[in-house]
């Protein structure tokens, strides 16, 4: 796993209290992008990190979270 | 032998094996993550990572899949080059408006064909093998 893959590994729990239905954009460990579509998450991180391929990844909310079968 | 393990995510003592995956769609990466879901028979993601992918989702082959609450949900699939730790192999996957779980679906084909899958929960690790 990448250091940016760890990161939001390490830092999941955090980030479903935060960003609970959320879309966001991790690069070099850090969030650069928040929002409700990875479209547009993923272009504001590459604007900024245009040689990146940024994580995105969608948050779920502590209810589905508590839903998973 | 190529292995990689990846971590389950936690919250509030829930664990789930959803991993990092990357996606190839015209010669351009992207990194997503996918619940991995024994039960899943495709990999269908949300429609809104068609959008990032630029895909046009309603030209894909279309399938009426059934989902957990027994009811069909249309999906529509296309093909891709997938990437699990740093294996690249091509993969045809699903995109729906209608998947309502809040996150990718990581099914069998295509994935486990080429990987054993391992789920170790006491650890909260689950392996993708792949034999030579």
């Amino acid at each position: 796993m990448t250091k940016s893959q760890r990161w939001i590994v390490r830092h999941f729990g955090e980030l479903v209290e935060k960003y609970g239905g959320k879309y966001i954009a991790v690069v070099d460990e850090k969030i650069v992008a928040i929002g409700d579509s990875p479209a547009e998450v993923d272009r504001k991180a590459r604007e900024q990190f245009p040689d990146e391929i940024p994580s995105v990844i969608h948050i779920p909310t502590k209810e589905a979270l508590t839903c998973i079968l | 032998m190529y292995s990689i393990e990846f971590e389950y995510l936690t919250h509030a003592g829930q664990k789930v094996p959803i991993i990092p995956i990357g996606i190839k769609k015209k010669g351009k990466w992207y990194e997503l993550w996918a619940f991995v879901d024994t039960g899943a028979t495709y990999s269908i993601f949300e429609a809104k990572e068609a959008e990032r992918l630029e895909v046009d989702i309603y030209k894909g082959r279309k399938m009426m899949v059934i989902v957990g609450d027994g009811s069909f949900i249309p999906v529509y699939f296309h093909k891709v080059i997938m990437k699990i730790g740093e294996v690249e192999f091509k993969a045809e996957v699903g995109f729906s408006e209608r998947l309502g779980v809040g996150f990718n679906l990581l099914g069998r084909k295509d994935v486990f064909e080429i990987f054993k899958v391992c789920f170790d929960d006491r650890k909260k690790i689950v392996s993708f093998l792949r034999e030579e």
